[in-house]
């Protein structure tokens, strides 16, 4: 598992924790039933606090991308599927935004408005 | 990169070819004199005279089993490798191996059939200790000759291809969290040892003897422990380097950032490179092989290999790489 932070940008890192493991499974590696490493692996690696990883797998926990379980840590939840499902159409619509001039940023704004609105 | 020295057709013949064609000769053989001998027929024996008894048709099974199918599982381990122009000891050994042992296996098993001929009870069998130094003797010669035929292995393996490291933002931390697992196959085995041993310790504590329960309830907790202290390893990888650890970091080993020359992904395969599966050690490489396929591999400065089965090794490398370029950069 791939994880980036940069501890000087204005987002907390357990958001930029967070983000880097939605991106994981978002690009397809980490897969539904898939283990996360612990916590303590994590923070140890980004020599972050070990709370600041566990608010993060919370937040996922939350969000339904995370299941934890007893003995077993933090696994990936059948959502990944989900998410798998639409990794086509993300990308047709990507490279359609490309075509038309847009941005990553613009992109993600039209799909978050498109989200919460309905 | 395919070279014409013959070794794939060579390897196969004394690897594959010869235990089958053994095998099918034993088998032959066997059956030609199973209605001579009694039944049960002399399995075991201890020192020399027979403690084991079993049906005579067990025999060709067995010899089926232990002198066809694993020989050729062994001697074909390597012929992907081979195939595809690797070159090695491992590789060219793997094949003789399979062709002794095959030998082996043959002239016991037919020998112990043999020397049980027009017997009465088997319980009269004469030793099995000359049968086995037939087969001992005659082993160590096919095996020597399977290595002989075979062409000269000059050391060559699949060059991995470095990775590009990965891109990353200025100040940004980047770090892979992987592990080295068993394949689910092997996993489940180890775990069904583990509970055979737990389940032979609770019952030599119910009905058996209790020097032999003591000694099985700490063969299962070694068991145990072995399992959970080897099957996973966590491989880490930040910006001081590699880090592999085994479950309850009772082993760690590390491949400083500053010591990395290349990371790369690779593909390995367990028996045919490394002999078998754990922390192998090999000329010019220390692997932590815990399966077939795919692996990082790490060449450190001064050329020796470091190389860890991951799922994902691509991304790993990529990451190694941009870590070992901040620590060649920090020391220049």
């Amino acid at each position: 598992m791939l994880l980036r932070i940069d501890p000087d940008s204005a987002a907390p890192l357990y958001d930029q924790i967070a983000a880097s493991v939605r991106r994981e499974v978002a690009v397809g590696r980490l897969g539904a039933g898939e283990r996360l490493p612990s916590a303590r692996e994590v923070a140890e690696a980004l020599d972050v606090n070990l709370h600041t990883v566990l608010k993060a797998y919370q937040l996922l926990r939350d969000e339904g991308l995370l299941e934890m379980r007893r003995g077993r840590g933090a696994v990936v939840s059948s959502r990944a599927d989900a998410l798998a499902e639409l990794r086509s159409e993300a990308e047709a619509l990507a490279s359609r935004g490309r075509a038309l001039g847009l941005g990553p940023e613009a992109l993600a704004a039209l799909v978050r408005a498109a989200a919460e609105e309905s | 990169m395919t070279t014409n020295d013959g070794a794939l057709g060579r390897a196969t013949a004394v690897g594959v070819v010869t235990p089958a064609v053994l095998c099918a000769v034993a088998v032959g053989l066997e059956l030609a004199v199973i209605g001579d001998v009694p039944d049960p027929v002399a399995t075991h024996w201890s020192g020399s005279s027979p403690d084991g008894f079993a049906s005579p048709a067990l025999v060709p099974v067995m010899t089926v089993v232990v002198g066809g199918v694993l020989p050729i599982v062994l001697g074909a381990s390597g012929l992907r490798s081979i195939r595809r122009g690797e070159r090695g000891f491992v590789l060219r050994f793997m094949p003789a191996v399979a062709a002794g042992l095959a030998t082996l296996m043959a002239v016991l098993m037919v020998g112990s059939l043999l020397i049980q001929r027009g017997l009465d009870d088997a319980a009269q069998a004469p030793s099995v200790l000359p049968t086995m130094w037939w087969g001992l003797g005659s082993a160590l010669v096919v095996g020597a000759l399977g290595w002989l035929v075979q062409p000269r292995h000059e050391e060559r393996r699949r060059e991995a291809v470095a990775a590009r490291p990965l891109s990353r933002e200025p100040g940004e931390r980047t770090v892979w969290v992987g592990r080295a697992e068993l394949s689910p196959p092997a996993l489940a085995a180890i775990v069904a040892g583990v509970l055979v041993a737990v389940v032979a310790a609770v019952a030599n504590w119910l009905v058996g003897d209790e020097a032999v329960a003591w000694i099985v309830t700490g063969l299962a907790v070694l068991l145990a422990f072995l399992a959970a202290s080897f099957t996973v390893f966590h491989v880490r990888i930040d910006p001081t380097g590699l880090t592999v650890r085994s479950a309850a970091r009772i082993v760690r080993m590390r491949v400083p950032a500053a010591d990395v020359e290349v990371a790369a992904p690779t593909e390995v395969s367990g028996l045919a490179q490394y002999g078998g599966y754990g922390i192998r050690s090999v000329p010019g490489a220390t692997g932590v092989i815990m399966r077939s396929g795919p692996a990082l591999e790490v060449t450190r400065r001064g050329g020796r290999r470091f190389v860890v089965t991951v799922d994902d090794p691509t991304t790993a490398a990529a990451v190694l790489a941009a870590v070992a370029e901040d620590a060649h950069a920090a020391q220049d």
